[in-house]
């Protein structure tokens, strides 16, 4: 999940290692989240409509690497 | 609409009928920000193996993997986002968006529980409390005064 995130250019520090609050950061979304070892379908619709990352990210974490360093490749 | 005793700020919606109304306020001295959100609507559903919560005045959402565990997810991530945006812009005006048209749609045709949430909670503003004012950079040659 952190690292789908960090991989779609979302600031994540860790706030609570105990409880897995964390704060999010992209642009203007700003939030601290309690992130759970089971996210559901609905959460993570909610992360593509505030974070624009497509769902499938989440099943395939490394597609979202990929993504983000075939990307940053582009641009150098 | 409530107010607090400086800087109060606006209410979110007007309620309907008997429905209570939604309201946020914020109020400072400068250093130490209350905030307090009253009634907000938050409906809960289970979404597989897990529950989410989502606001609706408040366009914030939670996950949990019991319906006790995603209250309390959603209160804490409330809180610590409100915190946030005290320590970022000074005011919560950038958070208090509404979610949009088709999440109430969604949701409201969904068997799920719908609760009323308040919480006021108290967001110091540890710098100018505890006196502090930045970073001093002090450049090579320059002398220290104790």
């Amino acid at each position: 999940m952190v690292k789908v995130l960090r991989a779609k250019g979302v600031f994540v520090a860790l706030v609570d290692e105990t409880t897995q609050t964390y704060t999010l950061e992209k642009g203007d979304f700003m939030e601290t989240v309690v992130l759970t070892h089971v996210v559901g379908k609905q959460y993570l619709q909610y992360l593509k409509r505030k974070l624009s990352i497509p769902v499938h990210y989440f099943w395939n974490p490394e597609m979202a690497e990929a993504d983000a360093k075939s990307k940053s490749r582009k641009t150098e | 609409m409530t107010s607090a005793e400086k800087n109060p700020k606006k209410a979110l919606s007007k309620g309907k009928g008997s429905s209570p109304q939604t309201t946020a306020i914020h109020g400072t001295d400068g250093s130490t920000h209350v905030v307090g959100i009253g009634n907000l609507k938050v409906i809960i559903c289970q979404d597989g193996d897990s529950w989410f919560a989502q606001g609706l005045e408040i366009d914030y959402a939670a996950n949990g993997h019991s319906l006790d565990e995603v209250k309390e997810n959603f209160q804490t991530g409330l809180k610590g986002t409100i915190d946030l945006h005290i320590k970022a812009y000074g005011n919560i005006e950038h958070f208090l968006k509404v979610a949009p048209q088709e999440v109430w749609k969604e949701l409201h045709s969904n068997p799920g529980r719908h609760y009323r949430y308040t919480q006021v909670s108290l967001h110091e503003d540890l710098f100018k409390t505890l006196g502090y004012q930045g970073i001093n950079f002090i450049e090579p040659g320059q002398e220290l005064v104790a």
